[in-house]
């Protein structure tokens, strides 16, 4: 080891983060080389001198009183928002208890306590399943404002895509496992139900990269979202080649040849054309050096948005052309940068910008925030489930205690997953329909 | 010569006080519990964490905005709980929330961050004889705030928060050669700044 390798190993050495075979290497040199060890103790000193300086300055600092106890309450404010048990499912609940009791009272014998237990597991469990369908029912309701209440004209403005992307996004999860033929699927990506499209599309993206060729065969036979088809099937083939695995890629027809842009999970990104592959180190930087190409083939970047040949590729949400359009990543910053880009095209003070955003921002939250619909009944049929478990013997009702007990589980955890979506849609809706007015 | 260097986050910190006895339930399960609105999780969570995420949202934000900044820190956290999957650990999630929260922040007050220690930041006043070496001790400290964003909150992280490198690698989504080279320029930086001073 020379002293130039060691020099920089110094620092590792001195924060405990260098591996045991370097340390052994680092200390051979440093036994023979007393510069390298001088540099060292310089090194331990200083750094001992910094962390007493911010340990010194840090201890003193102490959150301003009845801090944490606000945050604690805060915290159990909106818990509850989010939790809050909705009305309905109380009332049927009760409904269910009184029917069932009347049903029993006519019956000819009181049930055992299987029987009863039984009876009660299945109510709740209808309950759980009534109350997921009017869930998804009210996100598809949500997300479909959304989706109308288009901000801006141009369909390529970010708040457009923001808004078509964070409702692709629900609606993926909104969607219920299908067990469906791969030609149904395809056919559902175009249906008018969000809740169909959204469960085919989740069950495609799901999809094995080895079924790749059963895809294509579909796409044959059946008519659906061509391009998001299309784009499922890039992917399953960047999957089965885990070099090549892209975060997002598009394809296109110019002028008769094929050209394909692709980003890297590390930012990099991949222009195919016939005959020449061009990597870059981003979006910008391919626009850039790679110019005359870019526009041989009309891969163009303006205002925000990447285009092939007309087709949006990317959004530039964040100050670098990022391909975010088709990814399947949305998150709240995304949204928030778009609007806030669509802002500063209407608003030329960024103070007024600001407030703009932090307006809408709270309109937003407070949309999401606000306790579930008390409107409404979930009934369930009582005496439909009485004569089923009347019906059962001993061992029959056994297992369907346990089997309902598992279900409940898996019941359970969706409707917290949809109750959470639900507030993401109508975020989502506020969203969209707060820029309607601002039009 | 003994040259062992105990790694910082080993080191005797003041926030590492043993913990109650009722609070050595797991993180998932403090997690879960908190899911499920129960007020004892939110008091274990707060009590906790608060103190250092405070102290590191003071160090970013500075005084006056550190408590907002916390709060909006943990709401955001409860929101996204659903996302914890116990992939890092409790603490280094929050302070990507917190990163996360400051961003915004940022973008939201456009200005530069005020002076690490105000108004609500009690200064302990020196002895004499500690006067000479706290003078010192305060020159690099000034010194940190004038780091770039990136640099300070590198330093932050690994001398305040005692992350490792891939903690804190974790928590900025970047490589750990690029902890490294930022902890090692900050430091660059900070000994230039006070030897140009002393000299």
């Amino acid at each position: 080891m020379t002293c130039d390798d060691a020099r920089p190993a110094l620092e590792a050495l001195v924060d405990g983060e260098l591996a045991r075979e370097d340390e052994r290497v680092l200390r051979d040199h440093l036994a023979s080389c007393s510069a390298c060890e001088r540099h060292l103790a310089d090194r331990r000193a200083f750094s001992l001198s910094l962390r007493s300086a911010l340990e010194r300055e840090f201890q003193s600092v102490e959150p301003p009183p009845g801090a944490r106890e606000r945050v604690t309450e805060l915290l159990l404010a909106a818990s509850r928002r989010r939790l809050g048990v909705p009305g309905r499912l109380a009332a049927a609940l009760v409904i269910g208890l009184a029917v069932g009791l009347a049903a029993w009272a006519v019956g000819l014998s009181r049930p055992t306590r299987l029987q009863a237990e039984v009876a009660d597991r299945l109510r709740n469990r209808d309950v759980h399943q009534e109350e997921i369908r009017e869930l998804t029912r009210e996100i598809g309701r949500d997300l479909e404002e959304a989706l109308e209440s288009s901000p801006s004209a141009d369909p390529l403005a970010p708040p457009t895509l923001a808004i078509r992307q964070g409702a692709a996004v629900i609606e993926s999860q909104i969607a219920e496992p299908a067990e469906k033929t791969l030609p149904q699927l395809v056919s559902d990506t175009a249906s008018r139900n969000p809740a169909v499209r959204g469960a085919a599309r989740s069950a495609l993206k799901r999809l094995d990269p080895s079924r790749v060729d059963d895809l294509r065969r579909a796409i044959d036979e059946s008519r659906g979202d061509t391009a998001f088809v299309q784009q499922i099937v890039e992917e399953l083939e960047d999957r089965a080649q885990p070099v090549e695995r892209g975060k997002v890629s598009i394809s296109k027809t110019v002028n008769g040849s094929t050209v394909s842009l692709s980003q890297m999970r590390d930012g990099r990104v991949r222009l195919v054309i016939p005959g020449r592959t061009i990597e870059a180190r981003g979006m910008a930087d391919l626009l850039k050096r790679h110019a005359e190409v870019c526009r041989q083939y009309s891969v163009a970047g303006r205002d925000g948005f990447v285009t092939i040949d007309g087709t949006p590729a990317a959004v530039d949400f964040r100050g670098q052309l990022d391909l975010v359009f088709r990814t399947g990543t949305w998150t709240d910053e995304v949204q928030w940068d778009a609007y806030r880009a669509w802002m500063a095209s209407r608003v030329p003070d960024p103070r007024q910008v600001e407030v703009r955003v932090k307006e809408l921002q709270d309109r937003c939250r407070r949309q999401m925030d606000r306790p579930l619909e008390t409107t409404g009944e979930i009934r369930v049929d009582v005496e439909r489930i009485m004569k089923e478990v009347r019906a059962m013997t001993h061992q029959q009702l056994e297992e369907t205690r346990i089997r309902v007990e598992q279900e409940m589980k898996t019941l359970d955890a969706r409707l917290e997953e949809l109750r959470d979506l639900r507030a993401h849609a109508r975020g989502l809706r506020a969203y969209a329909e707060g820029m309607v007015h601002e039009k | 010569m003994d040259i062992f260097v105990e790694p910082w986050s080993a080191l005797d910190w003041p926030d590492a006080r043993p913990m109650d006895s009722q609070s050595l339930r797991s993180e998932s399960e403090l997690v879960a519990a908190c899911r499920a609105g129960e007020r004892a999780a939110f008091e274990e969570l707060v009590g906790r964490y608060y103190d250092r995420i405070f102290r590191l949202a003071h160090g970013m934000a500075g005084p006056s905005s550190a408590a907002d900044l916390v709060q909006e820190t943990f709401l955001a956290a409860l929101r996204s709980m659903r996302n914890f999957r116990g992939e890092s650990q409790l603490s280094t999630w929050l302070i990507s929330i917190l990163r996360h929260q400051y961003s915004i922040f940022l973008r939201q007050r456009k200005r530069q961050p005020e002076p690490l220690v105000g108004v609500h930041g009690r200064v302990t006043v020196p002895s004499p004889d500690q006067e000479g070496k706290d003078d010192g001790l305060r020159r690099i400290f000034e010194r940190v705030k004038d780091l770039p964003e990136e640099l300070r909150e590198t330093l932050l992280l690994f001398h305040v928060e005692g992350l490792r490198y891939a903690e804190i690698a974790r928590v900025l989504g970047c490589p750990i050669g690029t902890v490294r080279s930022r902890l090692f320029e900050a430091r660059e930086r900070l000994r230039k700044m006070c030897e140009s001073r002393q000299a």
